[in-house]
């Protein structure tokens, strides 16, 4: 081994010093402005041909005599000039040159890089300047409308800690979409949760396998690479200060009607004291009270008028026994959610010397949601540098972690104890302020009981004073205050990532690294319930109950890399080739009580009433593999990009587990045969084009693998004996023994043009993706006594256009206007074929947000990815619906509604410098397109909560007015029988519930389509010279800030569509938030 | 240079892979820990068992309704729904699954078969799918029946025609009660291993699939009366005490359907359609006392004949349960424990098929006796008083000679009643005689306002089975309509 290892490098060093001639000069070449190495800077000798360019440490070597100068000039950059002099050392220092674009480079899998010119793909890079405009805590949302070809799809502010989904040019798969490889410096984290912002360098967007077939399986639905800060040297102390706050309010809600009072009942019931009801009571003998126990609002019109309200019946509070009027309360549910407050504090130090750099941060954000009582309390330490031993020997580690403790009940799920109830079942008049106030709100119950205050207790008449908690506790529903307070929710992760590096560096164009990689993240989280929910409610359901889980998960690789560049007369080559040997183990331990606790509010899991549900998993999964990489470069006119990878996997056939992936592509730099003379207007213009296919694995998505997967069939055990009898289950799902994993092939072509002394850049991309066999359970009938069988179907092909705009519209010294825009058209992703072979043309069960009731997610073949289908209105052949007898719409179970990807999406970016001192950015980001179902909305207007459920017809008479008195739906159709047209006026409840009653849910589809001012900055560099501090502090900054400002334009008021939550709709939105905050950012 | 870097990166690779004997040799990597390739017969067999009432979230997700299907208990008016009328207004449902139940307990039963282990656990398994594709077909009409349950060779399984599922079935009960020997059953939840209790079991089953077929051939020399005085005559004999009930006592682990109905929700309650039978028209029928509870507390012991209005809408019910707290819960509260029996095929069920089976000549059996026999044995099963001589002498209980004019419908009304909570049992004596006679839900939504009279099959099929799902429609009246009329049901 060691022999091996002597002889390899032996070898190495001959070949290096074979190429050795003449007088070389070395060299650094940085930027004057953050002093670090530049990389592919072009080193020159005046008048000659040829030359050398700079590694990714920034250094050069080039031949050169005496009294020759050097040219080194780098795109964004001030050229400069040198002389050769007697020293062999040049060091230079570029100067930036404001008036041009800079030159992008886009950071690989595998720490490769790559010049904007030599890129044969469109990776997009985005700055974690640009990215990070207002401090965002979420990667996702900040890269949203910042790359073409990117649909980021968040989730309300309220959500805390929920995960956030990208899409990288349209979805595929069967499922809801595979999303992307998140690799931060080389390491694959699961999602991007644990990235501080305030850590990143830039980002890259690899899209699709052309651009990402080194990384292999995992890449096939793309990567986003991030590539973190390294320590630097600073004039200062190295030390910067970083304070944000962010303040958020709930913005978008449904449209709510503010006419009609809760319950069933347009009339107000007199209320009759009779000698069982408490005394108390008796002061309420003779007045009105609206209906409590059902929970929607078909209530009496509110005009003012008294009555009892749901409080006025427990004992104990100022509003015991008495009325009070019957008004509009237009914002409670507005007004249940608290302003979310994070703050985002860092502080990090950020040095080098000659030997080393060094970079540490910690951070801290801290957020108190808007649902109260939750908050997400994340604590982050990173740690980045690398130490050179000697000339030939470096050492390096990033060693990232993460600490997130979340509390909370964040649920936006049906009948949620917030929008769930607020938008679906809820009355309309209950005052928010006396709810919050009440929130403690005791009965004693039966049996020493405690019975907590709902609105929603049963109706007077029911009183029965041997059984009080048949009066006084929740119908369905507790006041969501107690709720929260009552059933709380905690997960808490801790999570380390980073590596380990070994670099040894045999001469300037060779090194080799191996590196150590790992992604270790446990969680613990726990759900108490405690027994007043189970006593406070007469048909919850709600059982007191512990649920509590612990998780862990390791991914481990080891890599060998080696790398070589070299420049060999006209020629440049860059190769990079190696093993990644990947584990990834994983395992769960979870446990409920069952049916209650039988020691009230005692949280273990053996004080559950019956056995305890007990479950337990774990797998793990292997890969090996081979890649190489190459960058071929001629002049910098034409460069050709190849890379292979195979890998092998525990999780496929051991006769079969391995997998080739591969790509090739070229650039070509036309601009440089053109004449400059006529074509000065073009600073720089590029064709390129590449292919590429990546084969997986049998994962559903990605990754992981598909442990188990295959050879499948097998039985478990349920946790529960009858009398002692074990029972078993047996599979329903058979595996094709020539079961593999799916292929993705992609192909680009695209042109890059720069104008105007590359003020201005254009970018377009045309590409093209197919993707077949995917390891899938396709249903066959369950008669046969199986449900499905795991094999290979499907194609989905899909292709689309990317543009890309940059440019410095005004450059002078008080005032820099900077924009960039993008924009992607999603032609086509289409399922084209889901499996002829089993004769299976549809994919059901994909994603629902009211299982097969409400329309729900599939795909079909022949139409595009994720397809809203299901029950809708029957229409003849004109697109007229037909009405039965009554006037309600007849059902059509097939009604096809259209797909939930958007065509359009884009952003635009602007950014201002004025004076010098005020620095303002403003990121729009758009999409155009695509379906949701609303499941809130459709229960919404069934439980007379949402506006549509209270307006008036077209004769000017208020809906739920009776038909006989003018009122009514007006309902427009043809008859079902005769195929005459009919009109109809149906009283709304009738109308609403009816929709219900005959499956047409038309109108609870809605649009996808946002135009939204996402992020806005104001920043003030605060002058520090002036102001006498510029001893000790070197910058200073203040920015104010705003997330998610102006919706500017949404086809659907009642949600924010870019925070949709289920890939098909949303069952009970949480609300669209708008913040306002400030970021102090100080350097010593 | 080329070569000496291929070279050199070659001897990286051989490096880097010393230790792996094959790139592609992962060992035991992929052995799965968290589960087994064996399979316990006795254990599928106790699964399918403790499935074979309904609604029993501890043995599976696919919640299966057998001999507890209250959707079937809705159209045949047993139960109201109190606060979400649905079904009782026969809203059209297109997501009644019934293939899922052969991939779950019908494909275990299977299992049992292939993995023939004993002659004795064949049998049984064959017993319980005959009597789980009984539940499918009186719902549904044709089903898989020949081609089921055959695996991938028959993914999309052709229906057969509801004649030759009920003759498949009664064939099968046939041959499996003669082919049992002395091999052991475990798993048995139902007869703990008891040979004598699954062939009275089978021979019941036999009868009462037989006297469902009375309508489609109603002579005494037809064949549903051959096979049912075939079953009666077996000397293996047939379920003719309580004590040879055939139920599923249930415990804390796996609960009474109905425990599990009211467990924190009250959805269900005894229709008023029952409580108006039981209270008025029989003048007071004594079981009333276990069938409707006043409270959803297990264990409670109060009953309550109110019951509630059916097939009204939401808010005509929930101001009936708002006023009158007591309402009728399906089961007196102590009838209705975690560990409480359900029925799955009574003495009392069998005995006065008997009775019908006299009425129309099938058999020769004393009339009077069987059918007052019957009558007490219901009685005796919900441990009420015996039947007064009043009672029996009310109009609409007292029957006549075999075949007497009014005979039918009140032998089918003491068949309705003692089939209770089975909703499917109500529904398939009200479809097959006419009796009791049932007013359509006032408030239904679907079009024609009738009672359906079959399930619409799934629209699942189409997905999988759409050839042979269109072909068993296109053969109904109307295609794939609750009011189209299945195969027996003339």
């Amino acid at each position: 081994m060691k022999k091996l290892l002597q002889s390899l490098f032996i070898l190495l060093f001959i070949a290096s010093t074979a190429m050795a001639q003449d007088r070389t000069i070395t060299g650094t070449v940085t930027s004057t402005e953050d002093k670090l190495p530049i990389p592919g800077v072009s080193v020159k000798i005046k008048g000659a041909s040829g030359g050398s360019v700079t590694g990714a440490d920034g250094k050069f070597s080039i031949r050169a005599n005496n009294g020759t100068t050097l040219v080194i000039s780098y795109i964004g950059y001030k050229t400069k000039e040198i002389a050769v002099g007697s020293s062999s050392v040049i060091n230079a220092a570029l100067e930036t040159d404001a008036n041009q674009l800079t030159e992008v480079v886009v950071t690989g899998a595998y720490g490769t890089k790559t010049s904007e010119r030599s890129q044969v793909t469109n990776s997009q890079s985005v700055s974690g300047e640009k990215l990070n405009t207002i401090r965002s805590t979420n990667v996702n949302n900040a890269l949203a409308g910042k790359v073409a070809g990117l649909q980021v799809r968040s989730q309300s502010a309220g959500a805390l800690g929920r995960n956030t989904d990208v899409r990288l040019r349209g979805a595929s798969g069967f499922g809801t979409g595979s999303g992307a490889l998140y690799v931060v410096d080389g390491t694959i984290l699961p999602n991007a949760d644990d990235v501080n912002l305030d850590d990143i360098e830039d980002v890259s967007v690899l899209q699709g396998p052309a651009a990402a077939a080194l990384l292999g399986t995992q890449a096939a639905g793309g990567a986003i690479l991030i590539t973190t800060k390294k320590g630097k040297s600073t004039t200062g102390s190295g030390i910067t200060l970083n304070l944000g706050g962010l303040f958020e309010n709930a913005y978008i809600l449904p449209n709510y009607q503010n006419t009609y009072a809760g319950g069933n009942s347009q009339d107000l019931t007199k209320y009759t004291w009779k000698a069982t009801d408490p005394a108390d009571w008796k002061a309420l003998d003779g007045k009105y009270y609206p209906n409590y126990s059902d929970d929607s609002s078909w209530g009496p019109r509110m005009v003012g008028q008294e009555y009892i309200p749901w409080y006025a019946w427990y004992p104990g509070t100022e509003y015991s026994n008495k009325t009070a009027t019957l008004t509009p309360k237009p914002d409670n549910a507005k007004d249940f959610f608290d302003t979310g407050v994070t703050f985002n504090n860092s502080i990090s130090y950020s040095g080098s010397g000659e030997k080393y750099n060094l970079k540490m941060t910690y951070g801290n954000q801290n957020t108190k949601g808007l649902i109260p009582g939750s908050s997400l309390i994340k604590n982050t330490l990173n740690f980045n540098s690398s130490y050179d031993l000697n000339k030939h020997f470096t050492v390096s580690a990033n060693i990232n972690y993460v600490k997130s403790v979340l509390n909370g009940n964040i649920d936006d799920a049906y009948s949620n104890l917030t929008t769930g109830s607020f938008s679906q079942w809820f009355h309309r008049d209950l005052d928010m302020d006396i709810m919050k106030q009440l929130r403690g709100l005791t009965v004693p119950g039966l049996q020493g009981e405690t019975i907590y205050a709902s609105w929603n207790h049963s109706d007077p008449t029911s009183y029965d004073p041997s059984n009080p908690k048949s009066f006084y506790a929740g119908n369905y529903w507790y006041n969501p205050y107690t709720f929260g307070d009552l059933n709380t929710k905690l997960n808490q992760r801790d999570r380390l990532y980073g590596n380990l590096s070994f670099i040894y560096k045999v001469n300037n164009d060779l090194s080799f690294t191996a590196t150590y990689r790992k992604q270790q993240n446990t969680t613990f989280s726990e759900n108490r319930t405690r027994t007043e929910l189970e006593t406070s409610a007469t048909q919850t359901g709600l059982k007191a109950g512990y649920f509590t889980e612990n998780t862990y998960s390791n991914r481990e690789n080891y890599e060998l890399l080696g790398h070589y560049t070299k420049q060999i007369k006209d020629f440049s080559l860059d190769v990079t080739a190696g093993t990644d040997i990947f584990k990834l183990q994983s395992n769960y331990v979870n446990a409920t009580t069952k049916n209650g606790l039988s020691i009230p509010n005692l949280f273990t899991i053996g004080n559950s009433v019956d056995v305890p549900t007990v479950d337990n998993y774990r797998s793990v999964e292997k890969y090996r593999a081979l890649l190489a990489r190459a960058t071929v470069g001629y002049k910098r006119l034409a460069y050709i990009d190849a890379s292979i990878r195979n890998d092998w996997f525990s999780t496929l056939p051991s006769e079969n587990s391995g997998v080739l992936s591969k790509s090739i592509g070229g650039s070509f730099v036309f601009s440089e045969l053109l004449p400059k003379e006529s074509f000065g207007w073009l600073s720089e213009a590029k064709i390129r084009g590449s292919y590429g296919e990546i084969p997986q694995a049998l994962g559903t998505s990605s990754s992981p693998f598909g442990a188990y997967r295959f050879p499948g069939f097998s039985y478990g055990v349920n946790s529960l004996k009858f009398n002692g009898s074990l029972l078993q289950n047996t599979p329903d799902a058979l595996v094709d023994p020539d079961i593999r994993g799916a292929v993705a092939k992609s192909s680009e072509v695209g042109l890059d043009l720069k104008f105007l002394n590359r003020r201005l850049s254009v970018s377009g991309t045309y590409w093209d993706k197919t993707e077949t066999d995917y390891p899938r359970a396709v249903p066959v009938n369950g008669a046969s006594g199986f449900t499905t069988i795991l094999t290979n179907i499907g194609k989905i092909t899909s292709h689309g256009l990317e543009f890309q705009v940059q440019g410095i519209p005004f450059n002078t010294n008080n005032f820099k206007w900077n924009v960039s825009a993008t924009y992607a058209n999603l032609i086509s992703n289409k399922v084209v074929e889901v499996s002829q072979k089993y004769g299976v043309t549809r994919v059901t069960n994909v994603n629902n947000v009211w299982g097969a009731t409400m329309p729900f997610m599939i795909h079909e073949a022949g139409y595009e990815w994720g397809q809203i289908w299901g029950n809708g209105k029957k229409r003849n052949a004109d697109g007229v619906p037909l009405l039965d007898a009554n006037g309600h719409f007849v059902n059509d179970p097939n009604v096809y509604f259209g797909s939930v990807l958007p065509k359009h999406t884009g952003g635009l970016q602007n950014s201002f410098t004025i004076f010098n001192m005020f620095d303002v950015a403003a990121n729009i980001d758009y999409q155009f397109g695509g379906k949701f179902v609303s499941l809130s909305n459709m229960w919404g207007a069934y439980s007379g909560v949402t506006a549509r459920t209270a307006g008036v017809n077209d004769k000017g008479n208020p809906i739920r007015d009776k038909v006989a008195e003018g009122g009514g739906v007006r309902v427009d159709g043809v008859d079902a029988t005769s195929g005459q047209p009919k009109t109809y006026y149906l009283e709304a409840q009738d109308y609403y519930q009816g929709l219900y009653n005959s499956k047409t849910f038309d109108d609870y589809i809605y649009d996808l389509t946002f135009i939204k001012l996402r992020e806005v900055s104001i920043g003030y560099r605060v002058p520090v010279k002036k102001l006498g501090i510029a001893k000790f502090v070197q910058n200073a900054t203040f920015s104010i800030v705003a997330r998610n400002p102006v919706l500017i334009y949404a086809k659907t008021k009642d949600f924010d569509p870019s925070e949709i939550s289920a890939t098909s709709g949303e069952t009970s939105q949480l609300p669209g938030t708008r913040g306002l905050g400030f970021n102090l950012r100080i350097g010593f | 240079m080329k070569k000496i870097f291929i070279y050199a990166l070659t001897g990286l690779f051989l490096v880097a892979f010393a230790g792996c004997k094959k790139l592609e040799d992962f060992g035991q990597t992929n052995v799965d820990p968290n589960s087994t390739t064996q399979a316990s017969p006795s254990a599928l067999l106790a699964n399918t068992l403790a499935a074979l009432s309904g609604n029993n979230p501890a043995v599976s997700t696919v919640n299966p309704a057998f001999a507890y299907d209250t959707n079937a208990g809705f159209f045949g008016q047993y139960f109201s729904e109190t606060q979400y009328p649905d079904a009782s207004l026969y809203t059209t449902n297109t997501s009644r699954p019934f293939t899922i139940y052969y991939s779950s307990v019908l494909y275990d039963l299977q299992n049992i078969q292939i993995l023939n282990t004993s002659n004795n656990m064949n049998q049984v398994s064959k017993i319980v799918q005959q009597y789980i594709y009984w539940t499918i077909t009186d719902k549904f009409g044709d089903i898989p029946y020949s081609q089921a349950l055959k695996g991938i060779e028959f993914n999309a399984p052709a229906y057969d025609s509801q004649e030759s599922v009920y003759k498949g079935m009664i064939s099968t009960l046939t041959s499996a009660v003669a082919a049992f020997d002395n091999s052991g059953i475990s798993g048995d939840i139902m007869f703990n291993g008891d040979v004598a209790s699954w062939k009275r079991f089978a021979n019941s089953l036999r009868m009462m699939m037989a006297l469902q077929l009375s309508k489609r051939y109603p002579g005494a020399t037809d064949y549903a009366a051959t096979q049912f005085k075939a079953a009666l005559a077996d000397a293996n004999g047939y379920i003719a005490t309580n004590a040879q009930n055939a139920k599923i006592i249930y415990n804390t682990n796996f609960k009474n359907p109905l425990w599990n109905e009211y467990n924190g929700r009250k959805d269900l309650a005894e229709s008023k359609t029952m409580t108006d039978l039981l209270t008025t028209t029989l003048g007071g029928d004594a079981r009333q006392a276990a069938y409707g509870g006043a409270s959803e507390a297990a264990g409670n012991v109060a009953s309550s004949s109110i019951g509630v209005p059916y097939g009204v809408a939401r808010v005509t019910a929930t101001s009936f349960t708002d006023g009158n707290p007591t309402w009728a819960r399906v089961l007196r509260g102590d009838l209705r424990l975690e560990s409480s029996p359900y029925f799955i095929l009574s003495a009392a069920e069998v005995t006065l098929a008997r009775a019908e089976a006299a009425n129309m000549g099938w058999t020769t059996e004393p009339l009077a006796t069987v059918y007052a026999a019957g009558i007490a044995l219901s009685h005796e099963q919900w441990g009420v008083a015996a039947p007064s001589a009043n009672y029996l002498t009310n109009a609409n209980v007292a029957i006549g000679a075999a075949g007497a004019a009014g005979n039918l419908k009140n032998i089918a009304t003491q068949e309705y009643i003692a089939g209770y909570p089975n909703g499917l049992r109500a529904w398939n004596v009200y479809r097959r005689t006419g009796f009791p006679t049932l007013v359509p839900a006032p408030a239904a939504t679907n079009s024609t306002k009738l009672i359906p009279r079959r399930y619409t099959y799934p629209s699942s099929e189409l997905s999988t089975n759409a050839a042979n799902v269109n072909a068993a429609s296109a053969k109904l009246t109307g295609g794939n309509v609750q009011d189209a009329r299945i195969w027996w049901d003339l």
